[in-house]
């Protein structure tokens, strides 16, 4: 399979221990991957970019914004929302995994409790839907 | 009484033998002496004074003092007085009662049997920063002063508890100071009944707690926040364990794994730990939410069931379940209800030895739900059975047979439970086994709007 053809994940992680994990299994998984550690950052990559398949969002990040300014902006975009957004984050407060949901994102995970094989294979399974 | 012979004063005048003080215990002039001036005014006086003993000891009289006239002219005085030293006592001890209580440093106030108010401190005024003037024949804790924002229910009870029971009343409650600060109050209400068992007045002493429920409350937090933070490097050791454990950084031999194996295990123990210290604070915090919709619970019981069936089959046991043919859906918020059976069920299976049987009956009564989780297991100490649902406890016979567990389940049950307006109780013989039965009203759970769910 050539690198053109892989799904391309852009993770929004701040802890780079973290954004080190999940970037080598979702690789292992078979994606290609962009990191981001800021919402601008993360912002300026899909502009750049040509395509994003998935992205895999923190809420807090480096800097004051957090996952939701970030997703506000991606579902505001007509581009860019209809990219499948899965926020793993270990802030399980409910009013804001209420927000995320009804803001339109895929899932909400909290790191602690799973494994990242899981996620990924939900992550797959929502790709295959899609297409 | 004043130790005197009666020849060896006789026709002496008693302000020559008797040697007093006045009422305040000070020297009294002879001019001011009641005898000398009855016989300067030809008036009876009368006054407490201390007399002294012919052996110089001293003690308190009141005194009369009659100027007798015959004729328009003073033939002498009659001098009556009277040991009051028992009234004085009394009256002593009562005043030290009024000054402790008028300078006690909590809230005290008494009140009529209606509740109005006839007296209170000075720590009730600068506590409630309404004056005694203004408070007087006011009813305690009414709208009108410092109360009125409990809701209807608390004050049906505390009415009935120190009216009709006439028992004291005990609480923390909320009340709102003259400037309108809120601030908590520990409060005791007693009711002081006559011999007949009526009521005579009631007195109430509160305490502004809102220090202590502060602290109370940010140690939580604090315990919230640590345990929040401790997510981020457990989710990474749990991440790069599955990552080695999967061989995506190579292969493993035997030993590597088992190691590993060891790691993740005992971080699944810390994740779960830390989960349940959360939850524990949001309960204590009182910022869980509470979403309840009409569920099934024999469902939810079904699926935790099945979670369980692993250990059941590893231990061999019997497990039973007994639903009643219709258990009617009701209001309950999934996540709460299946923390409650998880902890049971987890409980039962984890402390009952291998063979041994389980089993879980849900039935409906008339206002309530009714689950009971039994089990043939070891069993809860008669001696630790009054502790079992405080936070952090463990009997010995499952710390020694088991080093893992937190002690924060049933704490988490009863908690739930007891939020839900249900109850949860057990009967327990150690060896034996263990039954746990647990009501919930079939009214359910209220919503409850808060800012975490408990996870």
């Amino acid at each position: 399979m050539s690198t053109a053809q892989l799904k391309v994940v852009l993770i929004v992680e701040d802890e780079l221990p973290l954004q080190t994990a999940i970037k080598k299994k979702l690789e292992t998984s078979g994606f290609s991957t962009i990191t981001a550690r800021t919402v601008d950052q993360a912002l300026d990559y899909l502009k750049s970019l040509d395509k994003v398949d998935v992205i895999w969002l923190d809420h807090y990040l480096l800097g004051s914004k957090t996952g939701l300014d970030f997703v506000t902006e991606v579902k505001n975009s007509p581009v860019w929302k209809t990219i499948p957004i899965f926020v793993v984050s270990n802030t399980a407060s409910a009013d804001k995994v209420t927000s995320y949901l009804q803001l339109g994102v895929e899932k909400y995970y909290t790191k602690s409790d799973y494994r990242l094989d899981e996620i990924i294979a939900v992550v797959i399974e929502s790709l295959k839907k899609q297409e | 009484m004043l130790g005197h012979e009666f020849e060896a004063v006789q026709n002496k005048k008693l302000v020559d033998f008797v040697n007093m003080l006045d009422v305040e215990e000070k020297p009294i002039l002879r001019s001011k002496r009641p005898a000398t001036l009855a016989i300067q005014t030809q008036k009876r006086q009368r006054g407490e004074y201390y007399y002294f003993r012919r052996n110089g000891s001293s003690f308190p009289v009141s005194v009369t003092v009659t100027p007798v006239i015959i004729d328009d002219e003073l033939v002498g005085t009659i001098e009556v007085f009277r040991d009051i030293t028992r009234e004085r006592t009394n009256e002593q001890d009562l005043q030290k009662f009024q000054r402790a209580v008028a300078e006690a440093s909590d809230h005290v106030v008494i009140t009529d049997p209606e509740g109005k108010i006839i007296y209170m401190n000075s720590a009730a005024e600068k506590i409630t920063g309404y004056s005694q003037q203004e408070s007087l024949g006011k009813k305690a804790g009414s709208n009108a002063l410092w109360g009125g924002l409990m809701g209807k229910d608390f004050y049906q009870e505390f009415w009935s508890t120190i009216k009709k029971v006439k028992k004291s009343f005990t609480g923390v409650i909320k009340n709102k100071r003259k400037d309108g600060q809120i601030y908590d109050a520990a409060v005791s209400v007693s009711p002081i009944l006559d011999n007949r068992g009526n009521v005579q007045f009631f007195v109430g002493i509160e305490r502004d707690v809102s220090k202590e429920l502060a602290i109370d409350r940010a140690k939580t937090e604090f315990v919230s926040l640590a345990s929040h933070q401790l997510r981020t490097p457990l989710s990474a050791i749990n991440w790069y364990t599955e990552m080695l454990l999967a061989g995506d950084a190579g292969k493993l031999n035997k030993e590597q794994r088992s190691f590993l194996d060891e790691i993740y295990h005992s971080n699944q123990r810390m994740v779960s730990l830390v989960n349940s210290l959360l939850n524990v604070s949001r309960l204590e915090l009182g910022t869980f939410m509470v979403e309840p919709e009409k569920t099934d619970i024999c469902e939810i019981a079904d699926s935790v069931i099945g979670e369980l069936q692993p250990q059941i089959k590893k231990k061999n046991q019997v497990f039973t379940k007994k639903y009643e043919k219709k258990i009617q859906k009701i209001l309950l918020d999934k996540k709460l209800i299946r923390m409650v059976i998880q902890n049971l069920l987890t409980n039962a299976v984890k402390y009952t030895k291998d063979t041994g049987k389980v089993t879980l009956a849900i039935t409906q009564n008339k206002k309530d739900l009714l689950l009971s989780v039994s089990d043939t297991g070891m069993g809860i100490p008669k001696s630790q059975q009054s502790q079992i649902f405080k936070k952090l406890f463990r009997a010995d016979n499952v710390r020694e047979a088991d080093t893992e567990g937190t002690g924060l389940g049933l704490y988490i049950v009863k908690a739930i439970v007891a939020g839900s307006g249900g109850t949860v109780r057990f009967e327990s013989e150690e060896n034996k086994g263990t039954t746990f039965f647990v009501t919930i009203p079939l009214t359910g759970m209220a919503k409850k709007e808060g800012t975490k769910t408990l996870a």
